[in-house]
C-alpha cells in the first residue's frame, strides 16, 4: 500500500486555526485568570465546549460556550458548574463529554487536599448536571468513556498516578452501568526516549473508525506536553493496535509556549464532522483554548504507520 | 468526659499469645525468606490462614495454614496462590490477603504488585485449593482492601486505601467486580499514633454497636493497631475511632525483622464466646496472635 503522507508532512496534516486562540481571558470577567482544556461535543448542529476556567485563587470551574460554526463561540457570563463537594474543594477540571443514548456523561478531575480523583456528571441539556459520584479514587485523571457498550460493557480509559514514581500509563476498565468500574488493565505506557517518555494520558473521547478506536492522547517528555494518536481494537478496546511514533502537535506558537503552565498542548475533546474533518480543541499553555484541524484519514494513517 | 486509659489497662485489651510468634519461616516446609500478614477465617471448624510468604527472590505468594485450635498451625507444602502470567499485573508479587465469606464462597482482595505499582486484585475460592481471579478491582496505587461479608441495601462495601491519600476510603458494588462511589471515611489524625497513614486491617466484625474495624496506623515509622466503629446500616459513616492504639511493636519479634517496628493485621476471628483472635504480621517477618474480648474492643472504640 502506498503511503499518502511522507514523515516530513506529518506536521502539515494538523493545521492550527488562523484565529487561534479561539477563546481566551479577554472573553471573561477580569477575576478569571486562565481558560483551558474544554470537553467538546456537537449536538443538533450546535458545538458545545465545557471550558475549564481558573479563578483568582486558581480554583477551576466549568463555563459553557456554544457555537454554530465551531470557531466563533459565545461564552456564558457565569460558571455552569462550580466546586461543591469535599472531593472538589480545590476545583473541577478537564471535562470529557460522551453522548450515550439521550444523555451526556462527563468525566472530570475532582481536585481536593486528597489529590486528583475522577467524578462523573450526567446532563441532558447542559443546564442541569447530576453528580454520579467519584468513579476513580485518587490519584487518577484523564478519563474518557467510549460512546457505546461493547460485548455488553462500557469501557473507560484512565490514568492512575502512584506515589512511587511508577510509569504514568493509560489503563482501561469496564462497567455495567457507568458508575461501578472494574477489570482494570494497563494498555498504553510511556516509550523510553520518545516524545511520550514520562507520562501518557487519554485526551479526546475516542473516535470510532473502521480501523479501530482512534485516540488523540497526550504524552509528556522534558515537561513538554504534546499530542499523538493511537488505535485500539474495535471489538476489544483493551487491545492497543498501534500508537504513533511521531507526535502530531507540539507547543510551537507563543500562546502554546508561554502561560500558566508553559509548553503545553492538551486536548479533552475533538469533533468528527460528516466530511471527515476532525476539529481538535485544545488547551494551550494551560491559558487559552485553541483549535487545530485534521483529516480523519490522515490521523488513522499516522497511528498505523508513523 | 471519657477518661484516658492507662498503659497498664491497655495491655488487657489485647493479650499476646505466649507461643508467639506462632508461625515463622521455619514452620514453612519449603525455602522462604519471611512469612507474615495472613488473611484469617474459620472454615469447617478449622482455623484457616492464607499466609503471605516471601520467596528467596522476595516475591510474595500465598500459602495455606490450618489449625484445630487457632494456635498450632500446619503449613501446606506448596503455594496456594502465586503471581500468574494469566494476570500480568502482579509479577512483583501477591500480598496481604483478606478473606471474606459471602454465601458459600470466599472472596479475597489482595495487593497485586507490578511495575505499575500496587493495585488491588480479587480472587475467589470455595476450598482454598483452586482460586478464580476476578481481575484488578482498584487501579494503582491502592492497598489494604477489606470486603464486608454482607450486602447492605443491595450493595457490597469495600474499604480501601488509595496510597497517595494515606486514608481509608469506601466503595460500593453490586457484583464485587465493578466498584464506584469512592468516599473518604477515615484519615490520619495529627499528633496521634496514626498521624501519617491509616489502612484497613482485619475484615470488620459485625457487632450490635456497629462494624468493628481493627485497622493500622503509622506514625514515626511504627505500625500500630487501633479500633474504629462504622454504622451498621451505612458503613460509610464513622461512629468513632479509638484515640489509643491497642497494639504496638514492643517485643523483639515485632521490633526487628524484614521491616522493623510493625504490627499489621489482615484477619481476626471472633469466637462464639466473644473472644477475638487477632492474627498479625510482626516486623514483616513472622505471624503472631493476640486475643481480646469483642465487648472490650467495642468499648475501646466507643470511649478511649
Amino acid at each position: 500500500m502506498q503511503n499518502t503522507i511522507s514523515p516530513k508532512e506529518i506536521g502539515n496534516k494538523i493545521i492550527r486555526y488562523k484565529g487561534n486562540p479561539i477563546i481566551s481571558k479577554k472573553d471573561f470577567p477580569s477575576d478569571y485568570l486562565y481558560i483551558l482544556n474544554p470537553g467538546a461535543i456537537k449536538h443538533n448542529n450546535v458545538y458545545y465546549l465545557l471550558l475549564r476556567v481558573a479563578d483568582s485563587k486558581k480554583i477551576s470551574h466549568f463555563f459553557l460556550a456554544t457555537s454554530k460554526n465551531g470557531t466563533d463561540f459565545n461564552v456564558d457570563k457565569s460558571p455552569i458548574l462550580s466546586p461543591k463537594t469535599s472531593e472538589e474543594a480545590k476545583g473541577i477540571e478537564d471535562s470529557r463529554i460522551t453522548k450515550i443514548n439521550d444523555g451526556f456523561y462527563i468525566t472530570y478531575t475532582a481536585y481536593s487536599q486528597k489529590g486528583a480523583a475522577v467524578g462523573l456528571l450526567e446532563t441532558t441539556d447542559f443546564k442541569h448536571f447530576k453528580r454520579l459520584g467519584i468513579i476513580f479514587p485518587p490519584d487518577n485523571k484523564d478519563v474518557v468513556i467510549l460512546p457505546e457498550k461493547i460485548n455488553g460493557k462500557y469501557f473507560a480509559y484512565h490514568r492512575p498516578m502512584g506515589e512511587m514514581g511508577k510509569p504514568f500509563s493509560i489503563w482501561t476498565s469496564t462497567s455495567p452501568d457507568l458508575i461501578h468500574w472494574g477489570e482494570h488493565k494497563p494498555v498504553l505506557s510511556p516509550d523510553l526516549g520518545s516524545w511520550d517518555s514520562e507520562k501518557v494520558g487519554a485526551g479526546a473521547v475516542p473516535i470510532k473508525t473502521e480501523k479501530g478506536w482512534l485516540h488523540i492522547y497526550h504524552g509528556v517528555s522534558d515537561n513538554v506536553y504534546r499530542l499523538g494518536v493511537a488505535l485500539f481494537d474495535l471489538d476489544n478496546p483493551a487491545k492497543l493496535i498501534r500508537k504513533s511514533k511521531n507526535y502530531i502537535l507540539a507547543p510551537e506558537k507563543d500562546y502554546e509556549k508561554i502561560g500558566w503552565i508553559s509548553n503545553v498542548v492538551f486536548t479533552c475533546g475533538a469533533i468528527l464532522e460528516d466530511n471527515g474533518e476532525v476539529k481538535i480543541y485544545y488547551g494551550a499553555a494551560d491559558s487559552s483554548v485553541c483549535l487545530a484541524i485534521a483529516k480523519l484519514q490522515d490521523l488513522i494513517e499516522i497511528a498505523e504507520k508513523y | 468526659m471519657p477518661k484516658k486509659v492507662m498503659n497498664k489497662d491497655l495491655e488487657n485489651y489485647l493479650v499476646r499469645h505466649e507461643k508467639n510468634p506462632i508461625i515463622t519461616r521455619k514452620d514453612v516446609p519449603f525455602p522462604c525468606s519471611f512469612v507474615f500478614n495472613a488473611g484469617a477465617i474459620k472454615y469447617k471448624n478449622k482455623y484457616t490462614l492464607l499466609l503471605r510468604v516471601q520467596d528467596l527472590h522476595l516475591t510474595s505468594h500465598f500459602a495455606l495454614a490450618t489449625s484445630d485450635n487457632g494456635i498450632d498451625f500446619k503449613v501446606s507444602p506448596q503455594y496456594a496462590f502465586s503471581p500468574s502470567h494469566l494476570e500480568p499485573n502482579s509479577e512483583f508479587g501477591v500480598e496481604d490477603p483478606r478473606i471474606t465469606c459471602i454465601g458459600k464462597e470466599f472472596y479475597i482482595p489482595y495487593t497485586a504488585f507490578s511495575d505499575q505499582g500496587p493495585a488491588v486484585g480479587l480472587a475467589k475460592t470455595t476450598n482454598f485449593k483452586r482460586f478464580k481471579r476476578l481481575g484488578i478491582i482498584l487501579p494503582p496505587d491502592d492497598k489494604d482492601a477489606v470486603l464486608l461479608p454482607e450486602k447492605i441495601k443491595d450493595k457490597y462495601f469495600l474499604y480501601h486505601r488509595p496510597s497517595t491519600t494515606k486514608s481509608i476510603y469506601i466503595a460500593y458494588s453490586r457484583d464485587l467486580v465493578h466498584w464506584g462511589n469512592h468516599k473518604l471515611v477515615l484519615k490520619p489524625k495529627a499528633g496521634s499514633w496514626d498521624s501519617e497513614k491509616v489502612g484497613a486491617g482485619a475484615v470488620p466484625i459485625k457487632t450490635d454497636k456497629g462494624w468493628l474495624h481493627i485497622y493500622h496506623g503509622v506514625s514515626g515509622r511504627s505500625y500500630r493497631l487501633g479500633v474504629a466503629l462504622f454504622d451498621l446500616k451505612d458503613p460509610s459513616i464513622l461512629i468513632r475511632r479509638s484515640e489509643n492504639y491497642i497494639l504496638a511493636p514492643e517485643k523483639d519479634y515485632e521490633i526487628s525483622g524484614g521491616v522493623s517496628n510493625v504490627v499489621f493485621t489482615c484477619g481476626a476471628i471472633k469466637e462464639d464466646d466473644g473472644e477475638v483472635k487477632v492474627y498479625y504480621g510482626a516486623a514483616d517477618s513472622h505471624i503472631c496472635l493476640a486475643t481480646g474480648r469483642i465487648e472490650k474492643l467495642v468499648e475501646m472504640a466507643e470511649k478511649y
